[in-house]
């Protein structure tokens, strides 16, 4: 492996300045919110905070790759890209950032129907990073630090609170008193220890916590090519009770972009009018007229294939995987399989996709980048024999290797230990945000971040926090109650599928289901707000005009239902629609949207009588005295997972593997006789 | 946060301590049942059985005591019906102190976890039907116990995971049974023969749910996921099932209900005379004069494979009968004729020597009896055997009988026998499961669902959508084998079953 890659310099280079943030001697030695973490869980979670009022340090190892992208060099994709646009609706940094960045921009499954629609964009990674810490800047609460965690220590040794009230009591004494989370910080600058105090603290570890790389037999230490792990976080989580795990994921190599030979290759363009991830464009195209466009020069990616003489190769040599060899415990995904797994349990295919996407444009902004990331073809095998079966790909004969793929383990703590709001049963103020729960993906651990960030801040300023999202509201409801129901036995990832209500989770009404409730908490600024309230103003107005005009004998809504007619159809046949104060493309992107409505309206109305169904489960919340040992009659193994998991509601409980309707029935009924005993306590 | 989310109210689903019901079949006046069986259960329905009875209850073992009934001045007036109207032997009931009453029984106890409804369990069984029984009961309320509802045990069966959905329903219909058929229906629905019906197209229908929902989490990979005629061809052999499931099976309600049979004729046809004739008792008050009968008379008729109710209603005739008043005819007329609407079978009544055709009803009859052929005067026994068939337009049968002399009334017992259980049960495919209102609505759900995802695939439609209603046929299939179950589904299941399991 190179020491230091064109990667690791360009870094360097972009980010000299913001070294100045990672400076130990700052005055302030206590915080609202500490956030450990600089990655996509990270940052989300310390401008939430900061948002809402809350003084934060950002505490990272290394304050230059803030915001950096570990692996592909993209964001979104289907249901992924729904859940960008959900962070953005809730005032989140992601879309704004891709945004600034993309060089490529793609509406997935565009064939299918708007509810699957999936925006992904490539992004120049370093301009990524770079405008993510720009972002930050931007708000003074945000203080940065570049330091590893030497200690933590919650505000009081009584480790339990679990559901005994008198425990809830003093936890809310605890916090009139004042009491802090004190941490000790070794700074990356100087090795200097400092102690810090906060109200609350967000974990975001990332891969870093163990994290441990594989190349073939070679391993070494760290979360990212280049850079360390954090150990002493591992033995403080240990230490306070928690139950860590540990779970794999993997990277493919790295190549020099002027050793390949594209012309072998079948280019793949982006979408001729990108669509942009933050609503803010949308808003913008209504009120000025101003469409989205890319401010980064625009790439093509590549598309290729393996072969069967690869798969021979790759075959001949799996005793030398760390994966096939038992050098790696942790488990790696299903969804995402390496190259030598792919050959292993597919063995009948004859090929394999790989996409070559560029990591960075040329920092000079000449021309394309240097690096090319090779999507498909992760691996862990050693390095010669990446070479050697890379270099076997048609045009990829001479291609000299930056970095080298690498699997990489980490340490995760068992989501069943944290409840919706991401804090943790155990330790009040705590919260844990993306992979350290057990996720995949930057959108994954966003929307964490953002959702561990808002709790945060609301604990440090009253010590309670209640902000979830359910999961008729958000794919980001669905991820996190995913994972407290279902702990993942493999790096989660979202997939629509995971919603039992998609045709609701749309990317084109992510501001309609949450900006509403990222209002009511403080997280909106006065621009977004305004903008929000055009859209839906224009939005009411059109839809009125489709049930007041009339073509062929009946209203514009019914006539747009039919199968084989669109906007596009009915804005060339009915005029009447045109409106002199607003410019044409606005008018088209409000005429998608009535027609997204008008189309899903028979579907998500059924589905609406559902999830009104499955509500009133939702909102039967299970009591803090609720001891499940004590309710007769409850199976064995009920009692342990409900003890386990304490689900928050009647419809969480239902949801826990192993769980039956019949269990939650009991616990229905147990909690209705207990009612008049916990009366008033 | 969403606005509903602070409300923590619970519906109100009752209060778990012991639940108490009389176990055994309530008898009439002249039914002499030797024992009553009171059925309780519950967290601590051991600690009550000790403080009444004064033994410990011991798990699958009888344990014999004696019951205290209570304290009284003198002999309360249960007590002394019981005495009385039940023949009680002096040991059974007698005064143990001064003024303490008790009673001999037997209890059968059963622990938490091991009995029907999972609940601890004790049963009292105690001498002398159901006064005494009622009796102990009350004892047990006044101790604080709670009268069970009606499924109840069941329920806490259900809940208690003694049971899935289909064998609750199984179990309800056992006890409500009056006759084979619906014993069988009970059975198979017990042996989770619905389940085993229904498993595999749940199966098909989630696979099918699989690869579509694959086509659009992964449409960007080089796969080849499943065409839309190919959706539509699987979703209609699902289709084929579960139609099939629904057109072949018999409703639980119906054969939960006793099948009703409605005599029916012109005044003085002599529909009572057959009435009494067939159910052995004078039931119907009859005489010469047309237009006796005014009301709906029914009677509970034992047939070879069943019970049946046979309804005698006012005789049907254009013309009013003598002596009443137009507006009590046209209301008898009215009764009678919705009577007949309701009635599983119509019988035809006709006097052998009128010679007019049946009254004309809105529907089929679905026999004909030809009566008093005694009065032809040439009656024997045998020719009334050999000649009361016939058929009458190809359609229904004639059957001649004489209530008054008893001759044909075995055919016609058979003949109804027939038509009240023959002739469905035999339509039926063998093996065919029951179905009950919450399968058939949530089957229908299912189906429809399945419908729309084949229309939908046919015209090559959004596959988001073809998916989604696969999801939803899959939570219809799935709310009939109890794995998907909204709490509402509970409620409808067990309010149908009868106190006492």
């Amino acid at each position: 492996m190179p020491a230091s890659s064109a990667i690791d310099l360009c870094y360097d280079r972009c980010l000299k300045l913001d070294l100045i943030m990672g400076r130990m001697d700052h005055e302030q030695t206590r915080f609202d919110v500490i956030v450990i973490g600089g990655g996509h869980a990270g940052v989300e979670a310390a401008w939430a905070a900061a948002r809402l009022g809350q003084s934060v340090a950002l505490v990272t190892l290394d304050p230059t790759k803030i915001g950096a992208m570990s692996c592909n060099p993209a964001i979104g994709g289907q249901a992924k890209g729904q859940m960008v646009r959900e962070i953005d609706a809730l005032g989140g940094l992601m879309g704004r950032a891709i945004d600034a960045t993309g060089i490529q921009f793609r509406m997935l499954n565009r064939s299918k129907g708007p509810a699957v629609w999936g925006p992904r964009a490539q992004a120049d990674k370093l301009q990524y990073a770079s405008e993510i810490q720009r972002l930050l800047k931007t708000d003074p609460r945000i203080t940065i630090l570049a330091a590893e965690v030497a200690g933590l220590t919650p505000p009081s040794a009584s480790p339990n609170p679990s559901s005994d009230s008198s425990d809830r009591f003093t936890h809310q004494l605890r916090f009139t008193r004042q009491l802090r989370f004190t941490l000790q910080l070794r700074s990356t600058l100087d090795g200097h220890v400092r102690s810090l105090e906060s109200r609350s603290v967000v974990l975001t570890t990332g891969t870093f916590m163990r994290g441990l790389m594989h190349t073939g037999e070679a391993k070494t230490i760290g979360g990212r090519v280049g850079e360390g792990a954090a150990y002493s976080i591992s033995d403080a989580l240990r230490q306070l009770g928690l139950n860590l795990g540990r779970l794999k994921t993997g990277t493919p190599p790295r190549l020099l972009r002027s050793s390949i030979d594209f012309s072998r290759f079948e280019p793949q363009p982006g979408d001729t009018t990108p669509s942009p991830f933050s609503f803010l464009h949308e808003y913008q195209l209504l009120e000025t007229g101003q469409t989205f466009t890319p401010q980064l020069q625009q790439i093509e990616c590549h598309l290729g294939q393996t072969s069967h003489q690869i798969h021979e190769l790759i075959r001949a040599n799996l005793h030398r995987a760390p994966m096939f060899t038992g050098q790696i415990e942790g488990t790696g995904p299903r969804y995402c399989p390496s190259i030598e797994d792919k050959v292993h349990r597919f063995a009948d295919k004859p090929a394999h996709q790989l996409f070559l996407e560029p990591e960075t444009l040329d920092p000079s902004n000449t021309g394309p980048g240097e690096s090319i990331y090779v999507n498909g073809i992760s691996t862990s095998l050693p390095a010669d024999i990446q070479e050697a079966f890379v270099r076997m790909i048609p045009g990829l004969e001479h291609a000299v290797f930056l970095k080298h793929g690498y699997a990489v383990e980490y340490d995760m703590v068992w989501p069943d230990q944290i409840d919706s709001t991401l804090q943790t049963k155990r330790i009040p103020g705590l919260f844990l945000a993306g992979q350290i729960n057990g996720t995949s993906g930057y959108e994954e651990a966003g929307a964490q971040g953002l959702i561990a960030g808002i709790n945060a801040a609301q604990f440090a300023e009253r010590g309670a926090c209640d902000f979830v999202l359910a999961r008729d509201q958000a794919y980001i409801g669905v991820l996190i109650d995913d994972l407290v129901t279902k702990p993942p036995t493999e790096p989660y990832r979202m997939f629509t599928s995971r919603a039992e209500h998609r045709l609701m989770l749309r990317a084109d009404n992510a501001d309609e289901r949450l900006t509403p409730i990222a209002q009511k908490v403080g997280l909106i600024d006065e621009a977004r707000s305004r903008g929000f309230a055009t859209r839906q103003t224009m939005l009411a107005a059109l839809l009125a005009k489709l049930d007041a005009i009339r073509l062929e004998g009946q209203t514009l809504r019914d006539w747009l239902k039919r199968t084989d007619h669109d906007w596009d159809r009915l804005s060339m046949r009915c005029p009447e629609l045109n409106d002199p104060s607003i410019s044409t493309p606005a008018l088209c992107d409000l005429g998608r949207l009535a027609e997204i409505r008008v189309k899903y309206a028979g579907y998500i109305e059924r589905q609406d009588r559902q999830v009104e169904e499955l509500r009133r489960l939702e909102t039967k919340r299970i009591p803090d005295w609720m001891q499940y040992h004590s309710v007769t009659g409850l199976r064995a193994e009920a009692k342990t997972k409900l003890t386990q998991f304490t689900p928050r509601s009647l419809g969480q409980a239902l949801r826990i593997s192993g769980i039956t309707p019949a269990d939650v029935a009991l616990i229905a009924v147990h909690i209705e006789r207990g009612r008049g005993t916990h009366a008033g306590r | 946060m969403r606005a509903d989310e602070g409300q923590v109210e619970f519906e109100a689903s009752g209060v778990i301590r012991v639940i108490v019901a009389i176990a055994t079949a309530p008898s009439g006046p002249g039914d002499r049942a030797s024992r009553a069986v009171v059925r309780s259960a519950g967290p601590g329905a051991f600690e009550l059985a000790r403080r009444v009875v004064g033994v410990e209850p011991i798990h699958a073992r009888s344990v014999a005591g004696r019951f205290v009934i209570g304290r009284s001045g003198g002999r309360d007036r249960l007590l002394d019906e019981a005495v009385e109207g039940e023949s009680l032997v002096a040991d059974e009931v007698r005064v143990v102190a001064e003024e303490v009453l008790s009673v001999g029984v037997s209890l059968w106890s059963f622990g938490a976890g091991r009995s029907y409804s999972g609940d601890e369990t004790v049963e009292y069984h105690v001498p002398g039907g159901p006064v005494v029984g009622r009796m102990v009961l009350d004892r047990l309320l006044s101790l604080g116990a709670r009268m069970a509802e009606p499924g109840e045990f069941t329920a806490r069966a259900f809940m208690n995971g003694k049971l899935d959905l289909t064998r609750a329903e199984g179990v309800a219909l056992t006890i409500a049974a009056e006759g084979r058929a619906q014993l069988d229906a009970a059975r198979s629905l017990l042996a989770g023969e619905l389940s085993r019906r229904l498993m595999p197209i749940m199966e098909a229908c989630a696979d099918l749910l699989a690869v579509v929902e694959a086509g659009i989490d992964f449409s960007d990979e080089d796969i080849t996921f499943i065409a839309h005629e190919q959706v539509a061809d699987r979703v209609e052999m699902m289709l084929r099932e579960v139609g099939g499931l629904l057109e072949e099976s018999p409703r639980l309600e119906q054969i939960g209900r006793v099948p009703r049979l409605v005599l029916v004729g012109r005044p003085n046809a002599g529909k009572s005379t057959l009435l009494n004739a067939l159910i052995g008792q004078r039931r119907a008050v009859v005489s010469e004069m047309p237009g006796t009968t005014r009301d709906v008379i029914a009677s509970r008729l034992k047939l070879e494979r069943g019970t049946v109710e046979v309804c005698d209603v006012a005789g049907l005739d254009d013309s009013a009968a003598p002596e009443t008043s137009v507006e009590i005819s046209d209301a008898m007329q009215r009764q009678a004729r919705r009577a007949v609407a309701e009635a599983d079978v119509v019988i035809g009544v006709r006097a052998f020597d009128d010679q007019r055709m049946l009254p004309a009803i809105d529907r089929a009859y679905d026999v004909e009896v030809v009566t008093q052929i005694d009065r032809r005067g040439v009656l024997t026994e045998e020719s009334s055997v050999s000649s009361d068939r016939s058929i009458v337009g190809g359609e229904i049968s004639r059957l001649e009988v004489s209530a008054r002399a008893g001759c044909g009334m075995d055919e016609l017992q058979r003949h109804l026998d027939g038509l009240a259980f023959g002739v469905r049960v035999s339509r039926r495919r063998a093996g065919a499961v029951a179905l009950s209102a919450r399968h058939v609505e949530a089957l229908g759900r299912a189906r429809i669902a399945m419908e729309r995802a084949r229309d939908q695939a046919r015209q090559a439609g959004p596959i988001e959508l073809q998916a989604a209603d696969l999801r939803w046929a899959l939570d219809g299939l799935g709310e009939v084998l109890g794995s998907v179950s909204p709490d509402d589904v509970l409620g409808r299941v067990f309010s149908r079953f009868c106190i006492g399991k």
